[in-house]
């Protein structure tokens, strides 16, 4: 590639190597998420400038191989294989070579540019391990560049030698013996596919065939737009009987091995390891013995989870508090300021009841917000978020489920987006629905204003335990929804728990900030969009039509809220005020507390004296039950569409969600006031 | 040698894998993560039920009961567990797939 101009750069890795620190790294603050080519998956995508050149880095998902097992595989090969970017980036963990190089090792056989960038290596320096870099460059014919990614070092090295590289056009792709018999069935397949100009320019046919051999399912549909692909499936089937009489081995495994053959004979004599420590004796070893202990496991966990929701409300409340403070000085200061310069009456009140009552009222959780993603930060990346998966995989199993599923859940509990699409790890379809529809029932910290508000007004002595409880109620709701659903919706055997356990690492401050930023941003954004215009909403209705009492039931909201509220008598808050916030908050749950704000024309502190006088303890506890279940936000709802891929599946989500959480919410009030608690 | 059942190794063992049974996406999961015939692994940890934790290529693996029992292996007599022939990548969790399988 050389000459100028601007260039595309695609980066590609094993997840756990670093790949997105690399990304951070090369593109800063210029980044934005877009969607791959013919799906709605997000896409991370950055640009900087180097040497006058402009470069696009597009970050694609974490995978271990190019084959079709799970999501992420199939959107990284896609993106190589039809966008071909002018060269992949691919981040290995230069520690572990034989295992990293997998990865590398297909893309070289599709014929794609690579530039490796052996991360970890200050890891590779501590262990004392020894690698001839020069050397494993000329053995794979492409340059090697050693980075040490969470230092920044290395980065120019790379990108110097990235834009050294040759053109796209003069790559020839890597060829591996797979022995005599493997190699005359490939010679047959890629034979026949030059034969179909169409295929045969555009792909290497040897690449293709090895696929097809491999029994790659996915990879007809890049054929199948082709034609002929008939005939191929008969030779394919011809083949493999073939083979597997001969070798009396399936093919696919057979091809693994020769690939992993291949490695050792590239890393022979280049990667030299001290004969150190034995498996089982690591540092990593010794500390999983404790953590991930059969009786000692969960109790840890557990413990875990208490320390992170106790940092998120003893931390956060003096922080929010502070939010809440300057939010109320705001609101006096402008109103005092917009009387001063006579501004009329209603502009006043869009400022102060509208904007500053209701994002004020939300904005408030931020610090809560943004300490809960710091704690789940720290989970990811210390490398203890794998291990809670391996220590509840037994329990997940008595949901037909597995260890892997864990994951998203636990991270629903910051935001159901990033969950829903986490389950994309996940090989099997099954447990991929069952994990994505009983996802928003772990409580994200959108609905956590509504639980603070309630919870501070009704139940001041033990707030901690009755949000606690909630949070209890969506997981215990979500073991309950995921039984039922492996019951009697995708019945079929549970599939396999294999996932990497990476070695503990101390999370870097740096790392764990942007982390915590990349998701706290989110919310943000959310803010000055999304609620901003539901707020302004919210007020416009509140004073329609012309002459009416703001806020009163008679404005257009107070109509829909009327409308809405009857189905709500049974559960105790048949008035139209939370009609209206229930149905705002579909658009985000925190909308609840900012429909509330501006309905009753104040921010946080004086809100909860407000609702005082609508709710009752018994009414708040339903109330809370009802926004924890009923249909997830918009952007969950998106998110389980695009993921899904099915409006029957979306649908489904949003109805039995409405119906669970309206019965119980029933079922709560009726059940207190039988009890007395009304 | 007997052929046994990862599932019924015991904590602290080296293993050669000699074949994989079950379905073709469990093969294709425990090829990408390095586990083919042929490639020597160490049993980290294997309780009684529950998942185990394997070494392959100097990476911990978590692996469900249910794979674990798909995977036929062969211990390594102790004694013989790290012998230089087999290679000088890695000499601590075993030498790679392929070096072992010829």
């Amino acid at each position: 590639m050389s000459g100028t101009g601007s260039m595309v750069i695609a980066l590609a890795g094993n997840p756990n190597c670093g790949k997105t620190t690399v990304f951070n790294n090369l593109t800063g603050a210029r980044q934005h998420v877009g969607n791959w080519p013919g799906k709605t998956v997000e896409k991370k995508e950055g640009r900087f400038s180097f040497a006058g050149r402009e470069i696009q880095v597009v970050d694609l998902p974490g995978a271990y191989s190019l084959g079709a097992y799970s999501e992420d595989e199939i959107i990284a090969r896609d993106y190589i294989l039809h966008q071909k970017p002018d060269t992949v980036v691919n981040v290995l963990d230069a520690t572990n070579l034989d295992r990293n190089l997998y990865l590398t090792i297909q893309m070289l056989e599709m014929g794609a540019g690579v530039v490796l960038a052996l991360n970890m290596y200050d890891e590779v320096k501590a262990k004392q391990i020894k690698i001839d870099i020069h050397e494993l460059a000329r053995r794979l014919g492409i340059a090697v560049i050693p980075t040490t990614a969470c230092h920044n070092e290395g980065m120019k090295d790379l990108i110097n030698a990235v834009i050294s590289q040759p053109g796209n056009d003069r790559r020839k792709p890597l060829e591996i013996d797979y022995g005599r018999e493997v190699e005359a069935e490939l010679n047959t397949i890629s034979q026949f596919i030059k034969t179909i100009p169409d295929l045969a320019d555009k792909f290497s046919p040897r690449w293709l065939a090895i696929k097809i051999l491999e029994g790659d399912e996915n990879i007809w549909k890049v054929i199948g737009k082709h034609g002929n692909s008939g005939q191929l499936v008969t030779l394919r089937d011809a083949a493999i009987k073939r083979l597997e009489d001969k070798l009396g081995e399936d093919v696919a495994s057979l091809i693994a091995g020769h690939r992993y053959e291949f490695i050792s004979q590239v890393l022979k004599g280049i990667v030299v390891k001290p004969a150190g420590i034995t498996p089982g004796q690591s540092f990593s070893d010794k500390l999983d013995r404790v953590l991930t202990h059969r009786f000692l496991g969960i109790p840890l966990f557990l413990l875990a989870m208490f320390a992170v929701f106790n940092l998120t409300f003893a931390l956060g409340s003096p922080l929010a508090d502070w939010v809440d403070r300057f939010f109320a000085w705001l609101g006096g200061v402008t109103g005092m300021g917009l009387a001063a310069i006579s501004a009329p009456a209603f502009i006043t009140s869009l400022v102060v009841d509208g904007i500053i009552g209701g994002v004020g009222s939300v904005i408030v959780f931020l610090p809560n917000i943004l300490l809960l993603f710091l704690s789940i930060s720290i989970l990811e990346d210390s490398g203890y978020m794998a291990r809670a998966a391996y220590i509840m995989d037994r329990f997940m199993h008595k949901l037909g489920l597995h260890g892997k599923s864990f994951i998203p859940l636990i991270l629903g509990f910051g935001c159901n987006v990033p969950a829903i699409m986490a389950t994309r790890t996940l090989g099997n379809r099954n447990d991929r629905l069952i994990t994505i529809l009983i996802n928003p029932l772990m409580s994200c910290t959108a609905r956590l204003p509504v639980y603070v508000l309630f919870a501070g007004a009704f139940f001041t002595a033990n707030q901690g335990v009755i949000i606690f409880s909630l949070y209890l109620l969506g997981i215990v709701l979500a073991i309950l929804m995921g039984m039922l659903f492996k019951k009697f919706v995708f019945k079929g055997g549970a599939s396999h728990f294999i996932m990497e356990l990476p070695p503990y690492r101390l999370p870097t401050l740096r790392s764990t900030l942007t982390n915590m930023w990349d998701r706290g941003s989110l919310f943000l954004r959310k803010m000055a969009t999304i609620i901003l215009a539901v707020v302004i909403l919210v007020w416009i209705l509140s004073n329609l039509p012309f002459g009416v009492e703001y806020a009163s039931q008679e404005s257009i909201l107070g109509r829909i809220g009327s409308f809405i509220a009857p189905v709500f008598t049974l559960a105790g808050f048949g008035f139209w005020e939370a009609g209206i916030a229930l149905l705002f908050g579909i658009l985000a749950k925190e909308v609840v507390v900012g429909t509330l704000g501006v309905v009753y024309g104040i921010e946080e502190a004086g809100l909860s004296m407000a609702i005082a006088g609508s709710w009752t303890a018994l009414s708040a506890y339903s109330f809370m039950t009802m926004t924890l279940i009923y249909i997830p936000c918009i952007a969950s709802i998106a998110a389980i569409k695009r993921e899904t891929n099915s409006w029957k599946w979306t649908f489904f989500a949003i109805g039995y969600s409405l119906l669970l959480g309206w019965t119980l919410a029933v079922l709560i009030f009726q059940a207190g006031r039988l009890l007395g608690l009304g | 040698m007997e052929r046994l059942t990862l599932g019924l190794i015991k904590s602290g063992t080296t293993a050669i894998v000699k074949d994989i049974r079950g379905n073709e996406n469990l093969r294709r999961a425990l090829v990408e993560q390095g586990l083919v015939a042929g490639c020597r692994l160490n049993v980290v940890k294997n309780d009684i039920g529950g998942p185990l934790i394997i070494s392959v290529n100097d990476t911990r693996l978590a692996l469900g009961r249910g794979a674990a029992l798909q995977v036929m292996v062969e211990e390594v007599d102790s004694l013989k567990k790290f012998t230089p022939e087999l290679g000088n990548t890695n000499l601590s969790a075993g030498v790679l797939c392929g070096e072992v399988k010829k």
